[in-house]
């Protein structure tokens, strides 16, 4: 009985990780900025593959269940660093994000380092 | 090894076809992306789809070994997007690396930094 269960939870994590890639590709094509586009592909993509590879662990069974746990792992290890690491260089680069009522924390922050560093000192 | 999904005859043709849809419409992205960075968040986007395919794939053929060509692409795809970072650095050099600027020097950089134009030695 726990293999028809476990049928049922690989074919409906399949489903759910293919809906989920879909939401996220058509956020990818729709969102007006590059950094809501970087989030929509970074969050629902890797959420999409992971769930995904979740349904094949429950589909196959020792060593390549293990192999697709695995990858899930490396997926949900590296897609938020890949975005983040992506969203600053683009920040330095300067493209202006198009903000929300909370302004650019990032360009606030630069000025102000930028502000402390030029600074003279008022130790010596 | 391999056991049976449910409804497995209907739910690898519509995953694999929902993933097709959203490759189509990540590739739309790719090219109509009015920077560069849009193109490099569509790439990460259609390594996430290659590696849900390959998973797929390994299912459908039966053949677990494609699961090695999950790993492999995931660790390819964040390698992959850091690479193309390298892209974006407009003063991200260090002063000790004799790099000429292939571009202006940024306004903010000291003017010793700039490149010194060499002189003409016979």
């Amino acid at each position: 009985m726990s293999n028809g269960f476990l049928a049922w939870l690989s074919s409906a994590l399949l489903l759910l990780g293919a809906l989920i890639g879909l939401i996220g590709a058509i956020g990818v094509l729709r969102l007006p900025d590059s950094y809501t586009r970087m989030h929509a592909a970074s969050k629902a993509g890797a959420l999409g593959a992971a769930l995904i590879l979740g349904g094949v662990a429950a589909a196959t069974s020792g060593a390549f269940a293990l192999a697709a746990v695995f990858a899930l792992v490396i997926v949900l290890a590296t897609a938020p660093l890949a975005a983040h690491a992506m969203a600053r260089a683009a920040h330095r680069s300067g493209m202006t994000p198009k903000t929300g009522p909370l302004g650019d924390e990032l360009a606030a922050d630069v000025a102000r380092e930028r502000a402390q560093a030029s600074a003279p000192r008022h130790g010596d | 090894m391999i056991s049976e999904i449910a409804g497995a005859s209907w739910v690898l043709p519509l995953t694999f076809a929902l993933q097709g849809i959203s490759a189509v419409l990540v590739l739309v992205r790719l090219i109509r992306g009015p920077h560069a960075t849009d193109r490099v968040v569509s790439i990460d986007a259609l390594t996430l789809l290659g590696i849900g395919v390959i998973a797929l794939l390994a299912l459908a053929t039966a053949e677990p070994m494609l699961l090695d060509g999950a790993v492999v692409l995931a660790l390819v795809s964040f390698l992959g997007t850091t690479a193309f970072i390298l892209m974006f650095r407009r003063r991200g050099r260090g002063a000790d690396e004799k790099v000429t600027w292939v571009d202006r020097p940024p306004p903010d950089e000291p003017a010793a930094l700039s490149p010194q134009p060499m002189e003409d030695k016979p």
